[in-house]
C-alpha cells in the first residue's frame, strides 16, 4: 500500500522524498576511496540528470569521488567550473583526466568503461529499446518535468535572493539556452499555456510507461538496464506532480516499478546523498509521504 | 531480411541510407512521400506509431528513431564497424547524435522548410496540404505542421535556431582541428549523423558556413561525400519516388525543438 500525499509539495524532483519512507537503514555511505582519484564526479542532488551517473557508477560498483555544485547558487557558472564543463552544467564526470559530459551518453560510457554488472541488454533490440526510452525522457518527459518543478519549486527559492545578485549571476551563464532557462525562472515569466502544455506531456508519459511496462517487467525488456536508471530519474517525480494521473490505481504498474527501481541498493545510496536543497527550508519532511511496504 | 521505410535521400532519410550502404546491406526499400503526408496514413502508422521516418523493419520489430536505428545496425552488423573501437571515442560519436537530435535537425528543418520548401508551394498545393494536415491523427504532429504552415512564429524562432546552428558549426570546426573526423582518427556514425543536415548549410546559411569561417567544415563534406557507400545513398533512388531537382534542399517541419531545459 502506496500513500502519496497530493499536497503541493515545493520541491523540484522528488525521488528522494518518494523513496525516503523506503529506505530500511540509515545512510549508506559510497566507497569512496581517498587514495584513489581515478573518477570524479561533479553534480548536484541526486535526481534528474544528476542522479543518473551516480546510480549507474553504484550499480556497476565503482568508487567515486563526489564534488556537490550548488546549482541554487550558480556554481557552475563559476570560472572554476567552467574550466571543467565549459557549458556550465551538471553532471559531469572526469575520468583519468578525461571529461565526459551528457548524462545520457555519459551513462553509455560508465557501463563501457567500467567493468561489473552490465547496464545495456545484449539483444540489439531491447539495447534499442533501451536508447529509445532514453531518448524519450531527454526529450520529451525531462524537459517538460524540469519546467513544472522549475515554476513551482525554484521560482520561490529564487524569490527570496537579492535581485541585483540573481541579474549578475544571469549574465554570468555562459550559454544563451541555460541563459533563458534561468532567466525565466528567476522573472516567472512561465506562462499558464506551456505549464498545462507540459502537464499533458507528462500525462502522455505516464500513459506510455505504464503500457510499456504492463508488457515487460523493465522498460528495454527482461533486462534492467540504463533505460530504467534514465526514465527513473524523471518519472520518480510524478506521483508527486500528477498524483491524479499517476497512482495506484491509475497506473500500477508504474508505480511498481518506481517502487523496484528505487529499492535497489545503488539507487537507494544514491539517494543518500541529497542535502534536501530542494526542500523549502522552513518545512518538515512531508509527513504524507509514507509508505507501509516495510 | 532488412526493409526501409524512407523519403528523399535527404535529412534523416539519407543518415539511414548511408548507414545501410556504408554497411554493404541489402534492404527492401519502401519510399514514403512525405510531402502527401504518407507517413500518416494507417500502412506507415502500423509500422511506427509515431508517424515518422525513417524506419527500419528487421526480424518482425520496427526500429525507429534515426541515431539508435544506427547503432543497432551497427550492433546487430558489426562490419565494417562505424563505431570507434574506444569508450571516449563511442562516448563522442553518441554526443553527437545528442547534438543532431536537440540542436542541428530541428534549426535545419525550421530553416530549410521557410526557406526552401514552403516558397515553392502554390497556392493550390498549400490548401491541399490545409486539408491533409487537418487529418494526421497525432496531435502533436498535427499541431506542429499547422504552425509550421502558418509561418506565425517563424521571424521568432528562426534567430534561436540560427544561434544553435552557429554553436554546433562551432563545435565541428573545434573537433575538426584535433581530428579528422568528428568523434576520432576513424569514420564513424558521427560523421553519418551529421553530414545530411550540415551537406546543406552552405547554402542554407552561407554568413554561417564558408570558405573564410568555416574551412575545415568544408573539406570534410567533401571527404564524407567521397566515400562510396555515401555516394550511392545519396544517389539511391527510390521506386516510385517523384525526386524533386534538388532534393538536398526538400524539407519538411522535422522534429520540434525542445521546449524548455
Amino acid at each position: 500500500m502506496v500513500i502519496i500525499d497530493s499536497c503541493d509539495v515545493n520541491i523540484y524532483l522528488t525521488a528522494d522524498l518518494f523513496l525516503a519512507s523506503y529506505t530500511a537503514t540509515g545512510p549508506q555511505l559510497l566507497p569512496t576511496n581517498g587514495v584513489q582519484r581515478m573518477v570524479e564526479l561533479y553534480h548536484f542532488e541526486p535526481n534528474a540528470n544528476g542522479g543518473k551517473p551516480i546510480m549507474a557508477l553504484n550499480e556497476k560498483g565503482v568508487p567515486f569521488t563526489s564534488h556537490w555544485i550548488d546549482l541554487l547558487n550558480f556554481q557552475q557558472h563559476t570560472p572554476e567550473y567552467l574550466a571543467i564543463n565549459p557549458k556550465g552544467q551538471v553532471p559531469t564526470l572526469v575520468h583519468d583526466g578525461i571529461v565526459i559530459t551528457e548524462s545520457t551518453p555519459m551513462c553509455e560510457y560508465i557501463d563501457e568503461a567500467f567493468s561489473g554488472p552490465p547496464l545495456r541488454p545484449r539483444d540489439p533490440l531491447e539495447r534499442w529499446r533501451m536508447r529509445s526510452w532514453s531518448r524519450f525522457a531527454d526529450e520529451y518527459l525531462g524537459p517538460s518535468l524540469s519546467m513544472l518543478g522549475w515554476s513551482r519549486g525554484i521560482v520561490p527559492l529564487m524569490r527570496k535572493k537579492n535581485p541585483v545578485e540573481l541579474e549578475r549571476a544571469l549574465q554570468a551563464i555562459p550559454t544563451e539556452e541555460r541563459r533563458r532557462a534561468w532567466a525565466k525562472t528567476i522573472h516567472n515569466t512561465f506562462t499558464e499555456p506551456e505549464l498545462e502544455e507540459s502537464r499533458r506531456r507528462l500525462t502522455v508519459s505516464a500513459d506510455r510507461l505504464e503500457a510499456q511496462l504492463r508488457q515487460q517487467p523493465w522498460l528495454a525488456g527482461s533486462t534492467y538496464s540504463l533505460a530504467d536508471i534514465n526514465v527513473f530519474n524523471m518519472a520518480a517525480a510524478l506521483p508527486h506532480f500528477m498524483p491524479a494521473i499517476v497512482n495506484e490505481k491509475a497506473t500500477p504498474h508504474l508505480l511498481e516499478w518506481l517502487l523496484r527501481v528505487g529499492s535497489r541498493p545503488a539507487i537507494r545510496a544514491a539517494l543518500t546523498l541529497s542535502r534536501n536543497s530542494l526542500r523549502p527550508p522552513d518545512s518538515a519532511p512531508p509527513a504524507g509521504v509514507t509508505g507501509g511496504a516495510r | 531480411m532488412l526493409e526501409l521505410y524512407h523519403s528523399w535521400p535527404c535529412g534523416h532519410s539519407a543518415i539511414a541510407l548511408i548507414g545501410l550502404h556504408e554497411k554493404g546491406l541489402r534492404f527492401e526499400s519502401h519510399y514514403v512521400e512525405l510531402r502527401s503526408l504518407e507517413q500518416y496514413s494507417p500502412q506507415i502508422l502500423v509500422v511506427n506509431p509515431h508517424g515518422h521516418v525513417p524506419v527500419l523493419r528487421h526480424a518482425e520489430a520496427s526500429i525507429a528513431g534515426t541515431t539508435e536505428l544506427l547503432e543497432y545496425i551497427e550492433e546487430t552488423f558489426p562490419t565494417p564497424a562505424l563505431m570507434p573501437a574506444d569508450a571516449v571515442g563511442r562516448w563522442k560519436a553518441r554526443v553527437w547524435g545528442k547534438i543532431l537530435n536537440e540542436d542541428i535537425a530541428p534549426s535545419v528543418a525550421l530553416l530549410a522548410w521557410h526557406t526552401w520548401t514552403l516558397p515553392t508551394l502554390g497556392t493550390a498545393e498549400r490548401a491541399r496540404l490545409n486539408e491533409r494536415v487537418a487529418t494526421i491523427p497525432i496531435d502533436e504532429r498535427r499541431a506542429h505542421w499547422q504552425l509550421a504552415l502558418g509561418e506565425t512564429d517563424f521571424a521568432e524562432r528562426s534567430p534561436y535556431a540560427i544561434y544553435k546552428l552557429g554553436v554546433a558549426v562551432s563545435r565541428v570546426e573545434a573537433a575538426l582541428a584535433q581530428h579528422p573526423w568528428l568523434a576520432g582518427a576513424q569514420y564513424s556514425l558521427a560523421d553519418i549523423y551529421l553530414f545530411p543536415m550540415l551537406v546543406v548549410l552552405p547554402r542554407l546559411l552561407p554568413q554561417v558556413v564558408n570558405a573564410p569561417a568555416t574551412p575545415r567544415l568544408l573539406a570534410w563534406l567533401e571527404a564524407v561525400r567521397d566515400r562510396p557507400g555515401v555516394r550511392s545513398a545519396l544517389s539511391f533512388k527510390p521506386a516510385g519516388a517523384q525526386l524533386p531537382a534538388n532534393s538536398l534542399e526538400m524539407f519538411v517541419p522535422g522534429p520540434e525543438p525542445i521546449r524548455w531545459g
